[in-house]
């Protein structure tokens, strides 16, 4: 029986963000994400990703302007932390929204490919609006 | 920006375009500025709503008095299935042509006129509104609203289901308003698109829309609503 690969910790950290962590159009997004396990993940590759995606009764519509894949990460770990720094400039539309059956959400998702196996993933949300 | 401009940037937006002619406004004179005529981009939800209402009579009809009293020689699909089908056809043909013979006694076409179709948040939004009437009538009310729409559609089993959700800006409304047939309903109002608004949106099952509509409520008449689609532009109105 395959091990189950324990939770590592995922850290998003936005330079320059309030609490509110609230950006404009046009802004440029900075920061890094740092991913911390408790032991050794053997992996495929990582994902970074920042784009919006709707929440509510529709299905989900998504869109991530920002992509960035690094098939040359093949394992995490304790000794091996991942850090890795995104900059990505917040096109101008559409704005973060909450309504009654529509939700426009931005966030940044990262995601640790692991071949057959469940990928590990976090999701960090902020808002970009005007 | 010219009258071209606005044409093509309504045409861009998949809103109304301007017609070459405007019956009895001029283009260019209305509230000193240029204006683009509205066309309603929604049918008519009474209509849809009693289409709906005489589906279910029959259905429930042919439920409850025809079939109990079909003998074993009609009760094939061949009888059944035309029961079922030519029902609501008719029903709906019959709904519709009613409706609008009933209407065409009693409203002329209405001219829509708009400062723009194409706003930014702070954006002045001038409505002329002309509805000529053919008798003279009191409307119960006249509600002028401006709206944005949210709309989400989802699989539901092997049907799909869209559901809407109103949010009412602003709102004009008057009660118990006389209207002679000579005069018809001529108003002129303006909204302003908030700081604080939405823009348009449109993804895959997931929009945002706005909306002006106009209804007139009218004693022993259904309700005649008219839909008028704006773009709200996700720019900020730097003089507001």
């Amino acid at each position: 029986m395959k091990a189950k690969n324990p939770t590592p910790e995922i850290m998003v950290r936005f330079k320059g963000a309030g609490q509110t962590r609230t950006f404009n159009p046009g802004d440029t997004l900075q920061g890094i994400v740092e991913i911390h396990p408790t032991s050794d993940i053997k992996c495929r590759a990582v994902e970074i990703k920042v784009g919006w995606h709707t929440e509510g009764r529709g299905t989900r519509a998504e869109a991530y302007p920002y992509f960035d894949r690094r098939d040359d990460v093949k394992m995490v770990g304790m000794m091996q932390p991942f850090v890795e720094q995104f900059s990505f400039v917040i096109p101008s539309e559409p704005w973060s929204f909450s309504g009654h059956y529509v939700s426009i959400v931005w966030s940044i998702e990262v995601k640790v490919d692991i071949a057959l196996g469940r990928d590990i993933t976090h999701s960090e949300p902020f808002v970009m609006q005007p | 920006m010219s009258l071209r401009a606005y044409d093509e940037l309504a045409q861009h937006a998949g809103l109304s375009s301007l017609p070459s002619s405007l019956p009895s406004l001029s283009k260019d004179s209305f509230l000193g500025k240029m204006v683009v005529m509205a066309a309603p981009s929604r049918s008519n939800k009474v209509l849809r709503n009693i289409i709906i209402t005489g589906c279910f009579i029959w259905v429930g009809f042919l439920f409850f008095s025809v079939f109990p009293n079909l003998d074993d020689n009609n009760s094939s699909p061949l009888v059944i299935f035309p029961l079922f089908c030519i029902g609501p056809f008719v029903i709906m043909v019959g709904v519709v042509g009613g409706y609008s013979l009933l209407m065409s006694t009693l409203f002329g076409i209405p001219q829509t006129l708009m400062s723009s179709v194409i706003l930014k948040r702070g954006d002045a939004l001038q409505i002329h509104y002309i509805q000529p009437i053919k008798r003279n009538v009191t409307l119960k009310s006249m509600a002028f609203s401006l709206v944005l729409q949210e709309s989400a559609t989802y699989d539901q089993g092997s049907s799909t289901v869209t559901v809407t959700h109103d949010h009412v800006i602003d709102q004009r409304l008057d009660s118990d308003v006389a209207i002679s047939s000579d005069t018809g309903i001529d108003h002129q109002l303006t909204f302003t698109i908030p700081d604080d608004a939405m823009h348009s949106f449109e993804a895959y099952r997931n929009t945002l829309e706005w909306y002006v509509k106009v209804k007139l409520d009218i004693a022993n008449f259904p309700d005649y609503q008219k839909d008028y689609k704006i773009k709200v532009l996700a720019e900020v109105n730097d003089e507001s």
